[in-house]
């Protein structure tokens, strides 16, 4: 049976513990909030932005290598978005959990299927079970920024280019709400025009033929398309970074309430030690005394 | 007068305010648009976009970089990928980018692609420095 000195030392030690964990709480908590609001912000950029491409390519019939095309892709290059922090849940098991099953059931679908992760987490992940990755970005910045994203988008437009792929997919936690988060699996290239498309057939009104383009439309359309997809990389990342303090967020309540409940469970027991022992000694002095008296 | 907004992927600047003068720098040069300006779609090069408020005397300034402006019957909207206004500058870091930015243009071994970022972050040092002057 562990002794009185033991348990104080036990509790000490959960108490701390639990201050920790509450402090990371209300850290998660405010960062949350930022980043929540990040995604507020970025809505009217990036909505505009899908619409001006999707509105030239539909009046103007552009074609562009970054437009969708009905054929399946081919070379597919996999990313996959985790952070490089730990203690948030179950937040980075599952989207690599996820990426997994993804990566082994399509596998043999394309012709080239390869990985690259942002966060460390996940390559760590891959790596443990053997699989190694084409190109890696870690140690983010804590804050994410677009001009982070931009340097991402580079990147993987880098990747993109000079590998030949004809598609990039990104696997990621979509921010829900605080306690939840989704998995999504999301095409970030080739640009899918195709559902804002039939919007805008029937109501052409906002965007006129005799528009003034300067330079031409597909001159235009390349620009665009290159900054609408390091826009969509700075959203997904913006939403990995709201779900990952939720998920932290969560996940430190519950330590603390757990730090809490065992506190309790220590105490109850000290208590009991320490009432036990004081019975003890009674017992020795009353019966010590009783033998004297004898 | 024309309804005109400014976002940018981190806020928006200005939404839906009532304008009598922009000036845009277009990648062309500057381009000044009034009200009754026919639909127009350009890009933006980093520069110093200017704008007067309905019933303000004076304009209203701020630093983008890449960006582009639609001009439709409806109003105009810049999308800037970033835009700095007048009391976000910090003066000193400015002009620090921009003896960075001139030290590193004239090493010779120089990339193009790193040519052209410099060069960019020259435009950007400039436009912030000639917005305070």
């Amino acid at each position: 049976m562990a002794n009185l000195k033991d348990i104080r030392s036990r509790i000490d030690s959960t108490t701390n513990t639990q201050k920790i964990t509450r402090a990371m709480k209300m850290v998660s908590a405010a960062k949350l909030r930022r980043a929540q609001q990040n995604i507020v912000n970025l809505r009217p950029y990036a909505t505009r932005m899908l619409q001006v491409i999707s509105d030239i390519s539909v009046t103007h019939r552009v074609h562009h290598p970054l437009l969708s095309t009905s054929s399946e892709p081919k070379k597919v290059l996999m990313v996959v978005l985790t952070s490089d922090r730990g203690l948030c849940g179950g937040f980075n098991a599952n989207v690599s959990k996820y990426a997994l099953n993804f990566f082994n059931e399509n596998q043999g679908k394309y012709d080239q299927l390869d990985l690259f992760f942002i966060g460390t987490k996940g390559r760590d992940y891959f790596k443990f079970r053997g699989i190694e990755s084409d190109d890696v970005i870690t140690n983010l910045a804590k804050e994410v920024s677009y001009t982070l994203a931009a340097k991402v988008a580079d990147r993987l437009m880098h990747d993109f280019s000079e590998g030949g792929y004809d598609s990039i997919y990104m696997i990621y936690n979509e921010f829900k709400s605080a306690i939840a988060q989704e998995i999504v699996c999301e095409t970030l290239l080739p640009v899918d025009v195709s559902n804002a498309t039939l919007d805008k057939e029937t109501e052409k009104a906002s965007f006129s033929q005799d528009m003034i383009f300067e330079p031409e439309p597909e001159e235009m359309i390349d620009e665009l398309l290159k900054k609408h997809f390091t826009t969509q990389v700075y959203r997904c990342m913006c939403e990995s970074v709201a779900a990952e303090h939720g998920a932290r967020m969560t996940s430190m309540e519950n330590a603390t309430n757990n730090a809490g409940d065992m506190i309790k469970k220590l105490t109850l027991t000290y208590n009991k030690l320490r009432q036990a022992s004081i019975t003890t000694e009674l017992i020795e002095i009353t019966s010590g005394a009783e033998a004297l008296k004898g | 007068m024309f309804r005109f907004s400014l976002v940018t992927p981190e806020k928006k600047i200005v939404t839906d305010i009532e304008l009598e003068d922009l000036v845009v720098p277009s990648f062309r040069g500057e381009l000044n648009i009034l009200p009754g300006h026919s639909p127009l779609m350009t890009t933006l090069s980093t520069g110093i976009l200017k704008y007067k408020a309905k019933g303000e005397n004076k304009y209203s300034e701020a630093v983008i970089s890449w960006g582009y402006c639609e001009v439709s019957p409806a109003g105009v909207n810049v999308l800037a990928e970033t835009a700095e206004s007048l009391e976000e500058i910090d003066k000193e870091r400015a002009q620090e980018a921009l003896e960075e930015a001139k030290k590193r243009l004239t090493d010779p071994s120089l990339e193009a692609d790193q040519i052209h970022k410099f060069q960019r972050k020259l435009d950007r040092a400039r436009a912030r420095l000639s917005v305070i002057n």
